[in-house]
Parts: C-alpha cells; sequence; structure tokens
C-alpha cells in the first residue's frame, strides 16, 4: 500500500500546494477522521491481492501399509444408553462329585 | 443342607437331605446302619458275610436272604443286559489279578500268580425263586462289587426320600430321590482323574455313576492291572478309556453302564451308549480327550 501511495505522489510539488494538503489533513483530523479511515479502508479494499504463500516443502514418507485389523474400543453414540452388561452366573457348588470308587 | 459323611464298602459315602426344616440329622444317622447291615451280606471281603458263605457253597443250591436274592437278580439282569460284559462271576480271575483282598489294604506290587484266570458262566447259575436258593457253576463265584454299590445307593435314597428330597453318594455312584425342595436339580460334579470338576450335571431324577480304571490300580509283578476285568479275556479290560461317567434311571444301571463302555472302548462305547435312550455319558479317554453323548449335553449345566 505504501508503494501505491508513493507512485501516486507526484517527486516534487509546489510549496503551496504542500501546505494546501498539510492543512486538508489536519482538517481531516480535527473533523473527519472517521470519513478519512473509511477512505483507507477502501484504497486497501482495491489493493491488488497478495499472492499466495508458497506451501513449504513435506518430506516424502513412505505408505503405511492398511491395518490388516484395527481394535479400537466401540464408542456408543452420544446420546445413546449403554446396555447394561449382563454378570457372569458362575458354575454351582457340586453337592456331590461322581469318580470312580474312592 | 444337613450332610453326613462315613465310610462303608471300603469307600466315601454321602448323605444329604433337602429337609427344609434346618439341620435334620436324625435321619441321615440311621444310613450308615442300613449299610453296615448291606456290607454283612453283600461283600466279598468279610468272611462270615452271606455273600462269601454263598461263595463256599461247592456248587450246591443255598438259601439266601431276601436280600441278596434281590441284589443277586439285579447282577444277573445286568448280564443279561451288557451281554455278559459286566458278569458278577468274575471273583476268581480278579483274585488271580492280584485283587484278593480290600484295595485299601493292597500294596501296589502283588505277587504273579500262576493260576489260570476263569470267568464262569452267568448263564449257567440256577436260581429257584419258589425256595429263594442259588446255586453257582464252575468258576461261578461271585463279586456283587459295584452293583451292590449301586444297588445299595438306590435303596438308601429311596429311604431317606421318607423325610424330604435325598441325595446318597455311594463312593461316587450317586441316587437322589427328584429335585431339591425348591424344584431345583442337584449340582453333581463330574471329576477328572486329577480330581478337579469337569463338567457339572443337573440332575433332577434318577443316579450318575463313574467307572474308572485311574484309581483302583496297581502292579502284578511287572504288568500294570486294575479291578474292571474283561470277562472275554478274564483278565483287566484293554481300553483307551479312563472314565465313564453315566446317567441312567437307577444308579447301579449308571454303574453297569459305565463299566459296560469302558470295557469295550470310547468308540464302540459311545456307539453303545447312544443305542440306549435311557442313558447318557461322558467318556474320558487316557489320551486327554472327553466324549459326550448326545443325551448328555442338555443335562450338563450351561452359562445361562
Amino acid at each position: 500500500m505504501q508503494q501505491q501511495i508513493k507512485k501516486k505522489r507526484p517527486l516534487s510539488l509546489p510549496v503551496g500546494i504542500k501546505q494546501f494538503i498539510l492543512a486538508a489533513a489536519l482538517l481531516a483530523t480535527l473533523f473527519g477522521w472517521q470519513t478519512f479511515a473509511l477512505e483507507q479502508t477502501a484504497t486497501q479494499i482495491q489493493s491488488p491481492p497478495l499472492p499466495a504463500p508458497t506451501p513449504l516443502p513435506v518430506e516424502e514418507k513412505a505408505a503405511t501399509p492398511a491395518p490388516q485389523a484395527v481394535t479400537k474400543t466401540k464408542r456408543p453414540a452420544v446420546g445413546t444408553v449403554r446396555r447394561r452388561v449382563k454378570p457372569k452366573t458362575s458354575r454351582p457348588a457340586p453337592v456331590a462329585v461322581t469318580q470312580s470308587s474312592r | 443342607m444337613p450332610t453326613l459323611h462315613f465310610k462303608a464298602m471300603h469307600c466315601d459315602m454321602g448323605a444329604v437331605i433337602d429337609s427344609g426344616m434346618g439341620p435334620s440329622t436324625e435321619p441321615l444317622a440311621q444310613v450308615p446302619l442300613w449299610f453296615a447291615e448291606w456290607e454283612d451280606h453283600l461283600s466279598r471281603f468279610l468272611p462270615n458275610s452271606e455273600l462269601c458263605h454263598l461263595n463256599r457253597s461247592d456248587r450246591k443250591p443255598f438259601v439266601v436272604s431276601e436280600l441278596l436274592w434281590e441284589v443277586v437278580q439285579t447282577a444277573l439282569q445286568v448280564a443279561q443286559w451288557t451281554e455278559g460284559l459286566v458278569t458278577p462271576t468274575v471273583l476268581g480271575a480278579l483274585e488271580v489279578s492280584g485283587y484278593d483282598r480290600s484295595f485299601e489294604t493292597m500294596e501296589d506290587r502283588v505277587e504273579d500268580s500262576l493260576q489260570p484266570a476263569l470267568v464262569g458262566n452267568w448263564k449257567n447259575i440256577t436260581c429257584d425263586p419258589a425256595t429263594r436258593t442259588i446255586c453257582l457253576p464252575l468258576n461261578g463265584r461271585l463279586d456283587l462289587g459295584g452293583i451292590a454299590k449301586g444297588w445299595a445307593a438306590g435303596k438308601a435314597a429311596q429311604r431317606l426320600g421318607a423325610y424330604g428330597p435325598a441325595l446318597i453318594d455311594a463312593g461316587g455312584d450317586i441316587a437322589i430321590t427328584g429335585p431339591r425342595r425348591d424344584g431345583t436339580p442337584w449340582p453333581i460334579g463330574i471329576a477328572q482323574p486329577n480330581g478337579s470338576i469337569l463338567e457339572t450335571i443337573m440332575l433332577t431324577s434318577g443316579a450318575v455313576a463313574t467307572s474308572g480304571r485311574d484309581y483302583r490300580h496297581w502292579h502284578q509283578g511287572n504288568t500294570p492291572k486294575h479291578h474292571i476285568l474283561d470277562p472275554r479275556t478274564g483278565h483287566p479290560a484293554h481300553t483307551d478309556i479312563l472314565t465313564v461317567t453315566i446317567i441312567a434311571p437307577h444308579a447301579w444301571q449308571a454303574e453297569a453302564a459305565a463299566k459296560t463302555v469302558l470295557i469295550l472302548g470310547s468308540q464302540a462305547g459311545l456307539c453303545w451308549l447312544e443305542r440306549h435312550p435311557a442313558l447318557a455319558g461322558l467318556i474320558q479317554c487316557a489320551d486327554g480327550r472327553s466324549l459326550y453323548s448326545e443325551r448328555l449335553k442338555p443335562q450338563l449345566w450351561s452359562e445361562p
């Protein structure tokens, strides 16, 4: 933007015009700062877009083989009620044991 | 539940009653007396038992008690049912094998015997129900062994059942009177040879028995022996089975069926088992395999 402003500005101006510009700038500062700021913003919008940033070089990695199987904890979807796991029933204690004659 | 443990017939016994009225040991206290009385009639190790008198009758008609009559008839019924694979006429052959005294008094190694191991033909036993006389044939001395134990288990359960749902464990031959007081089955463990529980049967009726060569075995000279004889050879059964557990309507049936399957071996034994709708069983082989009959699985405990 500074470059553009410099381009638009003539290399040398008469003293009267310089004073006029200074006075105008002063007036703008005192009475119309907001208007000036808006104009400045408009100037910024009209300025040509900056070149897209060049992407940083990425180190190439060897391709990871696809996994044969994936284990992961199954998480219930948000909002679903987790089912209660039925407790395991243990083998009943035998009242008697059959075996070859003892 | 009130439970009583005692020794009888050279085995560990147990009696359980589900009286539902707190400890009820009075009926249980009678059970050892019943077994002692039965042992006096049926043991081959008590020289003055009625069975020993019969075995010394030297092929002459011998009048027996109702009790001995009933058990001998049961043994003959078993011999017929198993086509002679389980016969009471093996006493001579058992003694020749070295099993000539109660197992707990046997040493690991017994002397060789030069006598032939002969098994009498059970069909040659003559019985006269009118006079209740029994006449034993040549080589026909009787060992009622497991049949007597199974019969006793059933009889004791029946008697104890007058006081409430009951269970009798006669050295691994188990008889019950029906489901427990609350209608649930009796959990019965099937032991592996190492003592751990392999399966649990949920028994609501009948009986279960196990027969095996994993415990009662010894050496005669350098030859390993066990107590289940194959009557076809007169020698301990040569089999790939270690133990067999059978569920049957009666304990003596379960005991007889278990012996039959063990003698037949795993393949023929399982086929024999499947041919009898009243039976279910589990075979534990010497190589570690366990074979389940089709009708056993629904009777095993499984996680609901």
